[in-house]
């Protein structure tokens, strides 16, 4: 700055004093105050008398004051800078106050500053433009110390809760991409975990000869807490069980895992040494007693001796098998019986008889027949009976498909509520 | 205070809350810019160039503002006004009265400058 | 589901109203806690306004049944509606917690 030679007092010293004499897009400064000024404000004004007067007045109000002659260098300003407020002239050259508010906010990093529009307009069409070119409140350049302070005092306040709400928004998004990721993560692993509980079901097909063996599993969740086993127990001997842990999700999946894990023919004959259906019952109902939340199970025990086809069966509370002979109408294998754990006397009667060939044997979970019209009615047992027979000269699996498409029709969804299975052995020979 | 007819020194002083300091570097400033703003005038009515005319006036109006001079303030008001409706011919005369008026004010501020503020 | 108390000399009521669900668990729980600390001997639960037992709601019962008989205390129903009447049957419960067809019949029962 070149110095009038009319000047009597020092601009040097008035310079040391000030803090608003800097040169453009400087920081201006703050050495004449102990501590930085809590905001910074950037004025943007071609006419350097006005700017410096104006700079002047807001650096004796405590703020901290950058400066620039017009809006192209005002943009790089308030980008390196990131001011709490931005002051502008409307009337500039290179870029004026109106086209610089449409600038910031294009700008994604100064989209959300407060800007302040300095104007002597005061017509209604003007401040209509001002605001829709991207202003957020007017300055008179002849505005008394009280209006500036009342204005600058309002865009820094508005300007502390938009910032506010960025980084609040920002932690948002920041916590929402975690969580989705968190989500994947955890579902890819409930994902395998269900894919693993269906490779340790029975093998459809022939388990042995003389059988087949067809099923379907809808779990209400990816994880169910029914499981189902068809296994050899020797030359002779078919065993066969259902099993239903009581709730649905991940923690009744881990139960029924541990009790399909004790159902294994090998620790049955270890343990009891047979496979009797009512000796195995009375075996889990000592080792699964009700847990201290309420929670059980139901299981269902048969043992085949395929030579003479005599089935021995015993239940604990479980009631969805259904007998489906060849030439007789279907009838349910049910009688009341006490789930695993209720009673630790309780002794599970077992049931006896000799099947013949073509004869069917239904094992299902009450989730395929207490699934319910969008009414509240459940599907019902003896739907489920009638959706069997009239598929009797159908495959196996074409029959246990058509109960679910039944079922599903029935309440008007695909999904289940509870977990849903239908296993069906066939006599062959 | 002294109040001259160029400009009004109380409410000059009460514009930079009585900050002597400020108000002569203002007016050190005032008194180069104005010069070369003024001289922008003509040169824009000189081209017949209504837009650079109200730029120019706009600019030096807002300079004049600081100084609180308030006949030189509505002349320079007149000159962009009549630069934006177009008025190229009248607005000659009042680029005339605005020069007029601004070397009042340098006068009274170049005095103000040599003897001080009355203390 | 509601739950309201009644106590007389030979027992504690709790007049069920709802279902008794995996979501009404700890409603349930609290009630018979507090019917406990008050030295319960014989606890009624008036199932009549009960519409609905799921699989969680029939482990309550009957975990609740094991903890009095521990305290050499007991546990009566009253009223089931019919689907509730029937899950209970065919899981055997009446053999745990007997089912009373009015209430004197219940209070009078313990009391014997």
């Amino acid at each position: 700055m070149t110095r009038s030679s009319h000047v009597r007092h020092s601009v040097d010293r008035r310079m040391m004093k000030s803090n608003a004499m800097q040169s453009i897009g400087q920081d201006a400064g703050s050495s004449a105050q102990t501590e930085p000024p809590a905001a910074t404000i950037l004025l943007i004004e071609d006419e350097r008398v006005t700017r410096t007067s104006m700079a002047a007045r807001l650096t004796r109000l405590g703020y901290r004051v950058l400066e620039a002659e017009n809006g192209l260098v005002g943009l790089d300003v308030a980008r390196r800078e990131r001011p709490d407020l931005l002051i502008v002239d409307w009337m500039m050259p290179e870029m004026d106050g109106p086209t610089f508010c449409e600038a910031v906010r294009r700008d994604p990093l100064l989209k959300s500053s407060q800007t302040l529009l300095m104007t002597a307009h005061d017509k209604p069409a003007q401040i209509a433009e001002g605001l829709m070119r991207g202003a957020d409140d007017f300055l008179s350049k002849s505005a008394s110390k009280q209006e500036i302070v009342a204005r600058v005092l309002a865009g820094l306040r508005t300007s502390r809760l938009v910032r506010k709400l960025e980084t609040t928004g920002s932690q948002l998004e920041s916590s929402m991409r975690l969580l989705q990721t968190k989500q994947a993560e955890m579902e890819a692993d409930l994902q395998s975990a269900a894919d693993f509980v269906q490779s340790i079901l029975p093998e459809q097909g022939s388990p042995v000869q003389g059988i087949s063996l067809a099923w379907e599993y809808q779990p209400a969740l990816t994880l169910g807490g029914d499981l189902f086993g068809v296994a050899s127990i020797d030359a002779e001997h078919l065993g066969l069980y259902i099993l239903d842990a009581s709730g649905h999700g991940v923690a009744a999946a881990l139960r029924s895992a541990s009790l399909m894990t004790f159902l294994r023919v090998e620790n049955m004959l270890q343990l009891i040494g047979s496979y009797d259906p009512e000796k195995v019952l009375c075996e889990a109902n000592r080792q699964f007693p009700l847990s201290n939340e309420g929670e059980y199970f139901t299981l269902w025990v048969g043992q085949l001796h395929l030579p003479t086809r005599s089935l021995s069966y015993a239940s604990a509370g479980h009631h969805g098998v259904l007998l489906s002979p060849a030439e007789k109408p279907s009838r349910w294998l049910t009688h009341p019986s006490s789930p695993l754990g209720f009673d630790p006397a309780t002794v599970f009667p077992g049931g006896r008889m000799t099947l013949q060939p073509a004869d069917r044997l239904f094992l299902m979970s009450d989730g395929i027949y207490e699934a319910s019209s969008p009414t509240g009615e459940p599907w019902g047992r003896w739907r489920f009976q009638q959706a069997i027979e009239t598929q009797k000269r159908s495959p196996l699996a074409s029959t246990i498909s058509h109960c679910f498409t039944e079922a599903r029709r029935w309440q008007e969804q695909c999904d289940f509520f509870d977990d849903a299975a239908v296993v069906g052995l066939e006599l062959t020979i | 205070m002294e109040t001259t007819t160029a400009f009004n020194v109380s409410e000059a002083l009460n514009r930079v809350d009585g900050d002597q300091d400020l108000f002569f570097t203002l007016a050190g400033l005032f008194l180069q810019e104005s010069q070369k703003e003024a001289a922008a005038n003509c040169v824009a009515l000189g081209r017949q160039d209504g837009a650079g005319l109200v730029a120019a006036a706009h600019k030096l109006k807002g300079s004049v503002i600081e100084m609180c001079a308030p006949s030189l303030f509505e002349c320079t008001k007149r000159l962009e006004e009549l630069g934006r409706q177009g008025e190229l011919a009248e607005a000659s005369s009042v680029c005339a009265d605005v020069e007029a008026s601004l070397a009042e004010v340098h006068a009274a501020l170049r005095k103000l400058i040599a003897g001080g503020f009355p203390s | 589901m509601k739950i309201k108390e009644r106590t007389s000399p030979q027992g504690i009521i709790l007049d069920l109203e709802g279902d008794l669900t995996y979501a009404n668990q700890a409603v349930f729980k609290a009630a018979v806690e507090k019917a406990k600390q008050a030295g319960c001997r014989h606890l009624i639960v008036n199932m009549e306004q009960v519409r609905f037992v799921d699989s969680a709601g029939l482990g309550l019962l009957v975990l609740v049944s094991q903890s009095f008989k521990r305290l050499q205390a007991q546990v009566s129903m009253l009223k089931p509606q019919s689907y509730v009447r029937e899950i209970m049957s065919l899981a055997n419960i009446p053999k745990m917690i007997p089912i009373y067809e009015n209430e004197n019949d219940a209070l009078v029962a313990r009391a014997a």
